[in-house]
């Protein structure tokens, strides 16, 4: 994918994750980060962006109360915008397993980052994924 | 002289009528005695016969081959085979029939048996029969069990048999024994009159001399002894000529002899003196004397002759018993009433042989003093008798049983103490008068050696019965010969695991305690395993008997016999519900630990090293010390929950691996890459050899790069200032289907006391530089449990002052 990296959304409903993981993203990769607490916040601000506005990558965190990961992928996959439908999304799992990243990947996602991430190397590894696309 | 003849004629006609009829008188006695002596021995084999059947009849072992025909499988043809029918034949045969009439065992498969219902409603009514005729003998005799015939035992002679059984001896009449019909079943072998299997007939015998009468109960045979008359009277006839021929001669002899006898008396008699003074002082007992003159000295001659052949038959079979007495393997001591050594045999003497000490001059000295006060007591209470002395002990009570055992011992060869049985028979005159006893000794050290070795395995099962009874692990053991493979044992903790009693639990399968939810797969296993009669060990989920259920770690293993064949399961179960419990608060303790304290360890140190990392620059020296050593720490502790975590995993099992097949150089690449930021930080560079071999290996790619990642840190941490760590491999270095893979630091290597503990848990080498103890001294111990669960080795060799290489020996695809 020729397109540059510049907006990253993440989902994640621990807050303190959540900020580091912005606050990396940000300061260590330079990248624009919007970060929501659950699956339906990130879709309600899927839909009320513009196609300009919209991120070009979504990180998003397997486990979560109410709606998880997978389900929260399927809702964007489906939503009524196809740029937003079609943002590469990874996901962030304490369980990497080989099976388990492999059902992930089989649903659709870009990549895995292994959790609990190390916030010297996460932008490195979210960099490495996104020019594997 | 004139009147000697008619005296003589008289005497003639008298004598003939006396002889006559005490020939005949002797003859019926003779055939009386004969007849009575057959008819009395064919009875009493005939009644010994049913005896001996009877009691076969009643004999545990085949009474219990009818009630567990399988059982008897093995023992009951053994036990027939060996059967022999009492009496002077060996052709009868002897067979064990179930109640339908099958032939269970038999002595001879040869000998056939006619079934017919006479005897069979017999034996079903639970009642002896028996049958002798032309066809033989049959006696059935029923086994009676709970009131009920059971099953049969059949004795049965053919034709050819039945005359050997009934076979009976005689010397002046012939004997024949016919059956109801006239049908001879035995005849004397000395005749030719009849044989067996021609009908009897009496005509034949018309001025015989003969006796009939039945024998048996049934009258079924008819026992028939004969004698020709004539033999007899021939024998008066001969009796009256002679007479006759004698009272001739007499009357010439009669002048002659008067006037020899005057003469020859005197010198016959002394010869006969002449004779009679050799044999005394010479003791020639082979010397004769020869008269022939006069008719009335024979009888001298015969009874010195007779004398003569009667002391040289004594001498000899003295002779013959003296031999006999030495040549006994056994020791025999012949004594006075007081126990007085008169004679010993060769065997007696040699129990002192090799020694200075003499035969004693009294048994008793021989016997162990103790032994003899033992039985002193017993006397003293069994016959209320004193012996005077303890020798008195022992010939008192052989006085007392006329023959007497007891178990002593004696004092023998070099003061050996040996045990024996002593057997002593009492020696009396033909007035009844005591004159001693014969002893005999018979070894019983090996004997006794068994005994002991028998006692001690008795103590031995009694010991392994008594721990089976404590042991808390359920014990039982199941018929593996029976379909369903029965329990015909437990112990206490079985009925306490499955909450059963004894009678609820023997006779049943063991599948008894599976319920509900149970695994079927586990079940499915179980039976495979008990198909296939091998060992197995699973954990099932079980039930008490009030429907409890519990985790039941059961092992099953075949018990076989000599032949191969399955004989029994022995089951060992073990109530492991609390276990189990416990594994799996372990399991959600991991979990747990494994989300709630990395989750937020995390984000300290996330934050911790990006205000490290952002804003160093603009902090005081002093605070920019602190918040390195608040990073430091929170990354080690962050490796030290990681290492327990997978630590844990691996000790409770739960760490799952996902192997695949990966190329060697790339994981290696990956590893290094992942530990050059690391490297720098020590300033060290790895190096990856030009020759690794392109080859996959079969592996869990993650955990992999995790061991080699371990290996290249420590390498990396232990390494001089501005070293370099070498990474290699091999392949076929320790097997054909393996790869070798080398780390090699050139560091200061690792100490003696080290190198044996360097795989065990929190294992760190001590060291002056604080800067290289900073692991968690899991991390080889970790290593190694990884490669190991891939099937592969991990070693090293180490040089102080020179280096560490570690070896990890992989299998290839």
């Amino acid at each position: 994918m020729m397109k540059l990296l510049k907006t990253i959304l993440t989902i994640d409903d621990d807050d303190d994750i959540r900020r580091i993981g912005a606050l990396v993203l940000k300061k260590k990769g330079g990248f624009d980060v919007v970060s929501k607490p659950s699956g339906q916040e990130a879709l309600d601000y899927l839909g009320s962006s513009t196609d300009n506005n919209l991120p070009d990558l979504i990180i998003l965190d397997v486990m979560m109360p109410e709606m998880d990961g997978p389900q929260t992928l399927e809702a964007i996959r489906e939503l009524e915008s196809h740029s937003a439908a079609l943002i590469p999304i990874m996901f962030m799992t304490a369980k990497c397993q080989a099976d388990e990243v492999e059902r992930l990947i089989d649903l659709g996602a870009a990549g895995v980052i292994p959790k609990p991430f190390d916030a010297m190397t996460l932008s490195g590894q979210v960099r490495e994924i996104w020019e594997g696309i | 002289m004139p009147i000697m003849l008619p005296v003589m004629l008289v005497a003639f006609i008298l004598i003939y009528k006396f002889t006559y009829r005490t020939i005949q008188q002797q003859q019926q006695q003779n055939i009386r005695n004969e007849f009575s002596f057959a008819h009395q021995t064919l009875n009493n084999r005939l009644s010994v016969t049913r005896g001996w059947l009877k009691n076969l009849a009643q004999n545990g072992m085949i009474v219990n081959s009818l009630v567990d025909p399988k059982g008897a499988g093995e023992y009951i043809p053994q036990l027939f085979k060996t059967l022999r029918v009492p009496g002077p034949q060996s052709g009868g045969s002897i067979k064990l029939l179930d109640f339908q009439g099958r032939v269970l065992a038999t002595n001879n498969l040869n000998a056939a048996l006619q079934l017919n219902d006479n005897w069979q409603t017999k034996v079903i009514n639970g009642q002896y029969y028996e049958t002798i005729d032309h066809n033989g003998l049959i006696m059935a005799e029923p086994i009676i069990i709970n009131g009920l015939p059971e099953g049969t035992l059949v004795l049965l002679f053919d034709t050819a048999t039945l005359a050997e059984f009934l076979k009976v001896s005689s010397v002046s009449s012939y004997l024949f024994v016919t059956d109801a019909h006239g049908y001879l079943l035995f005849t004397s072998p000395d005749q030719n009159y009849f044989h067996v299997g021609h009908d009897y007939n009496e005509n034949h015998f018309a001025d015989w001399a003969i006796s009939k009468q039945h024998i048996n109960m049934n009258s079924e045979l008819m026992l028939v002894s004969a004698q020709k008359n004539n033999i007899a009277f021939q024998a008066v006839t001969d009796v009256q000529y002679a007479m006759v021929t004698f009272i001739i001669i007499a009357f010439c002899g009669i002048f002659l002899s008067i006037s020899l006898v005057g003469r020859s008396v005197a010198a016959i008699l002394a010869n006969v003196s002449d004779q009679l003074r050799v044999l005394h002082t010479e003791k020639n007992l082979s010397k004769r004397i020869k008269l022939s003159t006069i008719k009335e000295l024979a009888g001298l001659e015969r009874s010195y002759n007779e004398l003569a052949e009667e002391l040289q038959d004594t001498t000899v079979s003295k002779e013959y018993i003296d031999t006999l007495f030495d040549g006994m393997p056994l020791p025999v001591f012949v004594v006075k009433p007081d126990g007085f050594i008169v004679r010993t045999n060769e065997s007696a003497l040699s129990l002192f042989k090799d020694t200075n000490s003499e035969i004693p001059t009294y048994f008793q000295e021989m016997i162990l003093h103790d032994d003899l006060e033992k039985h002193q007591e017993e006397l003293i209470k069994h016959f209320a008798y004193t012996p005077p002395n303890a020798g008195d002990t022992f010939f008192y009570l052989a006085r007392k049983h006329n023959r007497y055992e007891m178990e002593m011992r004696l004092i023998a060869a070099k003061g050996d103490i040996k045990p024996y049985i002593l057997s002593a028979t009492s020696l009396k005159d033909h007035k009844n008068k005591l004159t001693g006893y014969i002893i005999t000794a018979t070894d019983i050290q090996d004997r006794k050696q068994q005994e002991k070795e028998i006692m001690n395995l008795a103590e031995q099962n009694t010991l392994m019965a008594r721990a089976i009874e404590e042991i808390d692990l359920g014990v039982t053991i199941s018929d593996g010969r029976q379909p369903h493979q029965p329990i015909i044992f437990c112990n206490q903790a079985f009925m306490d695991i499955s909450g059963r009693k004894m009678e609820e639990i023997l006779g049943f399968s063991c599948g008894f305690m599976q319920g509900a939810e149970t695994d079927p797969a586990v079940i499915q296993k179980l039976s495979e395993a008990i198909n296939n009669q091998n060992s197995i060990r699973v954990e099932i989920l079980n039930y008490k008997k009030n429907g409890e259920a519990f985790w039941n770690e059961l092992s099953l293993n075949p018990i076989l016999g000599h032949d191969g064949s399955l004989k029994y399961y022995v089951g060992i179960q073990n109530d492991i519900t609390e276990r189990k419990r416990v594994e799996a608060m372990k399991k959600e303790f991991i979990s747990t630990v494994s989300h709630e304290l990395r989750t937020p360890l995390t984000s300290i140190h996330g934050s911790l090293g990006l205000i490290n990392d952002l804003y160093d620059s603009d902090m005081p020296a002093e605070e920019k010390e602190l918040l390195s050593i608040a990073y430091r720490n929170s990354e080690r502790l962050k490796f030290l929950v990681d290492d327990i975590l997978d630590t844990e995993k691996l000790e409770a099992g739960e760490m799952r691996f996902y192997p695949k097949n990966h190329d060697l150089l790339d994981i290696v690449q990956q590893s290094v890459q992942l530990n050059t930021i690391y490297g720098e930080k020590y300033g060290v560079k790895f190096v990856i050899s030009d020759d690794i071999p392109d080859t996959r290996i079969y592996v869990d790619k993650d955990r992999i790069v995790q061991v080699f990642a371990n290996l290249l840190s420590n390498a990396a941490k232990f390494s001089k200032e501005l070293g370099r760590v070498d990474i290699g491999a091999q392949l076929g270095r320790c097997a054909d289907d393996m790869v070798r893979i080398s780390i090699t630091d050139y560091g200061d290597g690792i100490s003696d006391d080290f190198q044996k503990r360097i795989f065990t848990k929190f294992a760190q080498q001590d060291s002056s530089d604080v800067r290289k103890v900073q692991g968690t001294g899991l991390g080889l111990y970790i290593t190694k449990k990884i490669v190991e669960s891939h099937d592969g080795k991990i070693d090293f060799k180490t040089k102080i002052g020179q280096g560490t290489t570690f070896y990890i020996d992989l299998p290839c695809c």
